[in-house]
């Protein structure tokens, strides 16, 4: 057992007072063993860090989670259309304005396929686009239902930190103009 | 929660020079934070999560007017306190046999040369879960380049605990696996 033995780790790893490193640089040159265990330390060094560089990181239920979450979407719609009083093509026929079809369309939640989050943002800008954001504000009378994830999802399907709003939104003579259910996310 | 950005801008200025070099810290120190956290038994979708908020905590603390000097120590102090804390089954995973065919491929020209690979990293798996959970995670700390200053901020030990614990499991690690 030499005595420099250590401090080898800390010397392999740059992390000895410049003068204790010299000194261990000289008895390198000097001592076979020492050197030996160098190259061992080192090897094992690098078959570590190979180990963990292979650990996987990305999310092997990715698509699950939001095929997940699409599901949701649609029975969010599903739920409030149900809730609704009267079924959408009634209203369409009695309706004074149902010369006007895009008035009376529902606009469905979009999200019917698996997707990522970045495309669901994506698409939630594009809606916005489509609608002016006055129809958000509450000019028109509006109902506004916020549902908390967990009782539509599964437990852990969505991240902390997101509900569900259900945005529906009504003519002055009390038919629905749109319904809507947006994702959003709040940070802390 | 894809992972694949922030949803704000971090206020690095303390630590990088642009919003460019700001940018690169989160792009550099993401995957070692998620790797480091998987490696501690936490699932891909709890690391992501755990990174996340610890993101957040920094951004927190900067524009509260906190100045951590060094960003990674302080990152990987937040992710493992916070994996630790939501960690039921700690030091389940990393050392379980995991899927190692990437390194297989990467080295393995020949067959044999892959059952070689194959046995040396059962080994080493198998020395791996013999470490203390101190010893495990300096070593994991350690290979993501943390130096021991930074390690021992983020265990919350003294400098030369982590050197002396370094050693050890170095060591130990060697003297399982014959190398």
């Amino acid at each position: 057992m030499c005595d420099y033995e250590n401090n080898l780790i800390a010397w392999i790893d740059g992390e000895l007072e410049p003068d204790v490193a010299l000194d261990v640089e000289h008895h390198l040159q000097i001592c076979a063993s020492c050197s030996t265990k160098v190259s061992q330390y080192r090897e094992v060094s690098r078959e570590f860090a190979a180990y963990h560089a292979a650990v996987p990181v990305r999310k092997s239920s990715f698509p699950w989670r939001w095929a997940t979450i699409a599901a949701g979407f649609a029975a969010a719609a599903a739920m409030i259309l149900w809730m609704l009083p009267l079924p959408v093509e009634q209203l369409q026929l009695q309706s004074p304005k149902a010369a006007e079809p895009p008035a009376m369309a529902f606009e469905t939640p979009r999200p019917s396929v698996p997707a990522p989050l970045k495309k669901v943002h994506h698409q939630t800008t594009a809606k916005r686009n489509e609608i002016p954001p006055a129809a958000w504000t509450g000019l028109e009378p509006s109902i506004e239902i916020a549902i908390p994830a967990d009782a539509i999802f599964a437990p852990g399907a969505v991240p902390p930190g997101f509900t569900f709003a259900a945005d529906l939104s009504m003519n002055g003579d009390g038919s629905p103009r749109f319904l809507r259910v947006q994702p959003t996310v709040y940070l802390k | 929660m894809s992972g694949d950005g922030l949803p704000f801008a971090l206020p690095f200025s303390r630590f990088a020079a642009s919003a460019r070099e700001g940018a690169t810290l989160f792009e550099d120190l993401r995957t070692p934070l998620l790797r480091y956290l998987v490696s501690l038994g936490l699932s891909a979708d709890e690391a992501q999560d755990v990174v996340q908020d610890a993101f957040l905590s920094l951004h927190r603390s900067l524009t509260g007017g906190a100045s951590p000097d060094n960003a990674r120590a302080w990152l990987f102090r937040v992710a493992h306190n916070a994996a630790r804390n939501r960690q039921r089954s700690y030091h389940r995973r990393f050392g379980a046999p995991i899927e190692t065919e990437a390194l297989d491929l990467a080295d393995g020209s020949t067959p044999e040369h892959a059952v070689l690979q194959k046995e040396k990293n059962r080994k080493l798996g198998a020395a791996i879960r013999t470490l203390s959970d101190p010893e495990r995670e300096c070593l994991l700390l350690r290979a993501e380049g943390l130096r021991y200053r930074e390690i021992a901020q983020v265990l919350g030990l003294p400098t030369s605990t982590v050197a002396g614990t370094v050693d050890r499991a170095i060591k130990k690690l060697a003297e399982k696996c014959n190398v």
